[in-house]
């Protein structure tokens, strides 16, 4: 029976009067200038750059570009104005505009870099991003701060930066599994140029499909995030690409002992239509392995490729492409295991149309994508079993500029495919197949309440045409408060999702995922709270703390058994995830540091329904695995004598896992049996589920590199170190056979890196 | 009074060694610059033992997962007074998975006679399943009375045993009663379980049913089965079950409907076999049916002390019949008689 979530009367009457006080503001129309904002030598957009106008009198009205490099500044009075554009790092822009009643200006404007002001654009121009700034649940992270982090590759990678931030969680150094703030890695959404991407990390934990090489920025929303992403209930990744050099050919190839690349970019029509195109391919049989005296097999890689095109004044075309393929075995091989080989291939394809209509006074957001997931496990030529996910969306977000406020608000149609084919050693699942159509509509109010104060509303409306026309409505918020060197920030919102992936959390090295939909009506849903301090105490120190609350129902987990196998029975379970978030950031002009503490609890109440008979309760309380209570990062980042270095050290308390008391077998004595002829089955004789604690993970990687320039090209080398004092980190423990998989040992790393421009 | 402060020079942690290099400490007392020393080197102190109970607290590598348990072995076995031989399958809890090697198990089975304190020895056998596997199965031979309780030790070598008791059950007589076949819409065949029997933890009532091929042949016998289990009534000296014949030929007409090489047009029924698993008093489900899922968690169906499994007492008596035309002509079944 379908069912809808409706926030109460008062929420309702309260978001309608600060929408209409919104509108009043955005009454009365007069001249509006817009246009985007980007960097005249290579075309690139730019966010964050202050635009603003001045009249006569000294009146100044102004905003800030968004990462299209968009502005817009609405109601201005006719007259003659001075347009400024002011970024750190480049130089001013100044025209004078004279505007008309009713006019829609569109101004596009090409900074060009300071080269005086060059030095220290190292280190004031991150301010929009760092490890601190962490604001309401988002921290934005550009590819500066993902190449600072150690990683074996010449480039950074953003999954590599994931891994540092507190409140998210790993399994290790392989699997591609990353829970974020309580979420498992299927609650989690990833949108790669407004494509989904499902799985996106790769089988070697230090990559993701996303090379910092590609990035524009990643806005990494860990809990209250807005109406305009549905469908998931943990976090939302949402990446920006680069649109490539307009300007000139640009190119780089690099080889390290993991992954090796080729990146190229360029005008196709110089200064109106520009690509980018990345290839990686891992190299470990013929890197890595050569002097790890550990068995590597693992075969990934990631193909990306995009085309912008600036088709006119007021409008912007994009098409991107985007290849993933992981293959690989965990764990180890012995005489009484037999490990299968998992596998999974992400191919996305979308199109993003943005344009400034001339006789409307907003932005909008075309965007059309298709991403398909397949994941396998067992044999290539016949797998065990296999699961596939596909689908399309297609979305339009309109933004609406006001003297004191943005409006945001779209429409989307969105209908992922799940087909899983899981084999016989599945319970009672062997096929399934479902399409569900999802129909939305948002509307998200940002307001500058005043100079200090912003507060953002959100109203999501979701619609289940084929599952009993369900409707779902899902309020949230969103709040800075921001003065002097102060900021608070809190966000709260409510989540649902519609399709989820089971994995048998027992077997960590089992990171086949199962997707299914939801079984019943009742989709997986998330409520979240966050409450942030963030402060500035001097000039290149931030501290910011940030605690967050998040209540999840209606999860689907694997239910438990002691036979020995994988079962996709599902039991429901509830969720509470609470946890803090320290971050300590330093900015010096030749160092960079920072130390991220989280504290986290996670919690599941199952309700299987042999949990009363088993245990004597009716529902189970438990920490699943994915609960790591402590976790600790460090980094500090220097240049000496022209070198570059970098220091990472990375301590996370033990996860949970399930401990046993041995194996028997077990005889259905459902009747007199003979016992010499009857069949029977091996038996776990487990505890209560996930009450041990597997040992901490602590690791230190290293890095020292340093660029060489020459004429036309430069080369980049780069030395370092993963895992320096050798910890015998627990990667997987197969419970069954006891035998033990550790993480990568110490590895030294060399890598080379040619950029041609 | 004077008092020194020291730090010892190195100290070796499993898997660090760190130099701590900590400056000399005057005597008290101390000039004010001096205090200031010492409240650095005491915060050095303190950091640094912060710092080493840290990286301590982090340098275990190892992982426990095996708990320890003292319970040796489980098994599973029956003693039925209707058979010389007994047997049990011992499996000894184990701390891999490993397949059971067909090797000597270190156990000792033995039963006694609680009643006359008469102890038996059983003999280990290794058998091979088909999937290839080996068990350990004991047997003795000996035979079972009703109303004897016998108590089964299987003991390890260290002394560990894990043991269970027993009772067998009484004996039953089965006899079909003549139905009732007043009511027209209704088609039950009733057969008492004389006697007082502890459990019934298996009923099954098998039909053996006749088919042909839809464009014919020799009769083909089809045995379909029905559990019974829980279906029986108590009453004054013993159980009436109630076979429902209609509700039964629905199924057994779905499966010949479903089966391409049966004709649907004729089902006839030769015979009802009534198979009773007559157990112990502890031969009950905790849930009412005996479902894998459910009871493979240890414990939950188990009368092994210091052990799992089930080790109880039960026979299995039958009874064949064949009901009345009227009831098979009003369940479905053809009778080769035209409808009254």
């Amino acid at each position: 029976m379908p069912f809808s979530v409706r926030p109460g009367k008062g929420a309702l009457v309260l978001f309608l009067i600060v929408v209409l006080a919104g509108m009043q503001q955005g009454r009365a129309q007069n001249a509006v200038v817009r246009g985007f904002v980007t960097d005249a030598a290579n075309g690139e957009a730019l966010q964050g750059v202050n635009v603003v106008l001045e009249n006569a009198a000294g009146d100044l009205r102004g905003t800030a570009t968004n990462s299209d490099g968009i502005y817009g500044i609405t109601r201005i009075p006719p007259g003659q104005y001075e347009l400024r554009a002011t970024f750190i790092g480049f130089q001013t822009f100044v025209d004078t505009l004279d505007l008309s009643a009713n006019e829609r200006l569109t101004v596009n404007i090409a900074l060009a870099v300071d080269e005086a002001e060059l030095d220290e654009v190292v280190v004031e121009g991150e301010e929009e991003t760092g490890a601190a700034r962490m604001t309401a649940g988002l921290q934005s992270v550009s590819p500066k701060d993902i190449e600072l982090v150690p990683t074996p590759d010449v480039s950074g990678d953003l999954a590599t930066f994931l891994t540092t931030l507190p409140g998210v969680v790993t399994i290790g150094d392989r699997g591609g599994q990353f829970f974020i703030r309580g979420g498992e890695p299927t609650h989690s959404m990833v949108l790669f140029d407004g494509m989904y991407v499902h799985q996106p990390y790769h089988i070697l934990g230090f990559y993701s499909a996303f090379p910092s090489d590609i990035l524009r920025q990643a806005d990494v929303y860990t809990a209250g995030y807005g109406g305009e992403f549905s469908g998931r209930i943990a976090s939302v990744i949402d990446i920006q690409s680069r649109n490539g050099n307009k300007r000139s050919y640009a190119g780089s190839v690099s080889a390290a002992p993991f992954v090796s690349g080729v990146q190229l970019e360029g005008p196709l029509i110089k200064d109106r239509v520009s690509f980018i195109g990345s290839v990686r391919q891992s190299v470990i049989e013929q890197g890595a392995q050569r002097y790890v005296d550990q068995d590597m097999p693992y075969d990934f890689g990631d193909a990306f490729g995009k085309v912008h095109a600036i088709l006119s004044r007021n409008s912007q075309l994009s098409v991107s492409v985007l290849h993933t393929h992981d293959r690989g075995t965990l764990g180890q091989e012995s005489e009484d295991r037999l490990l299968e080989e998992v596998r999974w291939k992400n191919t996305a394809y979308g199109a993003r149309y943005v344009v400034l209509p001339r006789s409307l006074p907003f932005v909008a957001e075309i965007l059309l994508s298709i991403s398909h997931l397949r994941t396998e496990q067992g044999p290539r030529e016949n797998p065990v079993r296999w699961s596939r996910i596909q689908g399309f969306n297609y979305a339009v977000n309109m933004t609406n500029f006001f003297p004191r406020a943005e409006w945001k608000w779209g429409l989307f149609w969105r209908s992922p495919e799940v087909t899983s084919l899981l084999g016989g050693v599945y319970q009672n699942v062997e096929f399934g197949f479902s399409r569900r159509h999802k129909a939305g509509v948002y509307v998200e109010p940002d307001f500058y309440v005043t100079d200090e104060l912003r507060l953002r509303l959100s109203l999501l409306g979701q619609l289940f045409p084929s599952q009993n026309n369900a409707r779902f409505v899902e309020p949230r918020a969103r709040l800075i408060w921001q003065k002097g060197r102060h900021e608070v920030s809190a966000a709260a919102g409510q989540y649902h999702q519609e399709i989820f992936g089971l994995n048998d959390r027992r077997d960590v090295t089992n990171v086949f995922t199962a997707w299914r939909s939801a079984p019943t009506d009742e989709l997986s849903r998330a409520t979240h709270l966050l409450l942030g301090y963030r402060l500035a105490p001097v000039a290149g120190l931030e501290l910011a703390a940030e605690g967050y609350y998040k209540r999840l129902k209606n999860l689907f987990i694997a239910e438990w058994t002691s036979f020995p196998r994988f079962t996709s029975r599902l039991q429901r379970a509830d969720g509470e995830v609470a946890g803090l978030d320290l971050r300590l950031e330093v900015r010096r002009p030749h160092f960079y540091g920072y130390i991220n503490y989280g504290l986290a609890s996670v919690e599941y109440e199952a309700r299987q329904a042999a949990i009363e008979l088993w245990y004597g309760t009716e529902t189970l309380k438990f920490h699943p695995p994915h609960d790591r209570r402590h976790q600790l990062n460090v980094l500090a980042s220097t240049t000496l004598g022209g070198f570059d270095m970098s220091v990472r050290w990375n301590y996370g308390s033990g996860r949970p896992f399930s401990r046993l008391f041995g194996f028997d077998g077990f005889v259905l004595m459902n009747g007199v049996q003979d016992l010499f002829t009857v069949p029977d089955d091996q038996r776990v004789i487990y505890e209560q589920p996930f009450q041990g604690r597997l040992p901490t993970y602590h690791r230190l990687d290293v890095s020292v590199g340093r660029r060489f320039d020459f004429t036309g090209y430069n080369l980049t080398v780069q030395a370092g170190a993963i895992n320096v004092y050798d910890r015998r980190n627990l990667f997987a423990l197969d419970l069954f056979t006891l035998e033990r998989t550790d993480q990568l040992p110490f590895i030294p790393t060399v890598g080379l890196k040619i950029e041609v421009e | 009074m004077s008092k020194e402060l020291t730090v010892p020079s190195t100290l070796d942690i499993p898997c660090w060694t760190l130099d701590i290099q900590s400056p000399p400490i005057p005597p008290y007392p101390h000039t004010p610059t001096q205090n200031a020393r010492v409240r650095s080197g005491r915060i050095h102190l303190v950091l640094c033992t912060t710092l080493l109970a840290c990286l301590l607290l982090g340098c275990d590598e190892s992982v426990n997962t095996r708990l320890e348990i003292e319970r040796p072995f489980s098994v599973w076995g029956v003693i039925n007074p209707k058979a010389d031989t007994h047997a049990v399958r011992v499996f000894e809890i184990e701390n891999t998975i490993r397949l059971v090697r067909p090797d000597p198990l270190d156990a000792v089975v033995t039963t006694t006679l609680l009643q006359t304190g008469a102890q038996q020895a059983w003999q280990d056998s290794v058998i091979q399943l088909p999937d290839g596997d080996f068990r350990h199965v004991f047997w003795s031979v000996f035979e079972a009375r009703a109303g004897e309780s016998y108590r089964l030790d299987v003991t390890r070598s260290d002394g560990e045993t894990a043991s269970a008791v027993t009772t067998i059950p009484p004996p039953v007589v089965l006899e079909a009663l003549e139905p009732d076949t007043a009511i027209v819409r209704e088609a039950f065949m009733p057969v008492f379980i004389h006697g007082a029997p502890p459990a019934l933890p298996r009923i099954d009532v098998e039909y053996v049913v006749v088919g042909f091929r839809p464009e014919g042949s020799l009769p083909i016998f089809n045995p379909v089965t029905f559990s019974y289990a829980g279906r029986p009534v108590q009453q004054e000296g013993g159980w009436l079950l109630e076979i429902d014949l209609i509700e039964d030929f629905k199924v057994i007409f779905e499966v010949f409907d479903a089966d391409a090489d049966l004709s649907s047009e004729i089902v006839d029924l030769r015979e009802i076999n009534v198979r009773i698993h007559v157990g112990d008093e502890n031969w009950v489900s905790p849930i009412g049916v005996f479902d894998a899922e459910l009871l493979v968690e240890p414990g939950v169906f188990s009368n092994v002390e210091n052990g799992f499994g089930y080790f109880g007492a039960g026979y299995v008596e039958t009874i064949e019949l064949r009901p009345p035309t009227i009831l098979l002509r009003r369940a479905g079944f053809f009778t080769g008689e035209a409808d009254p």
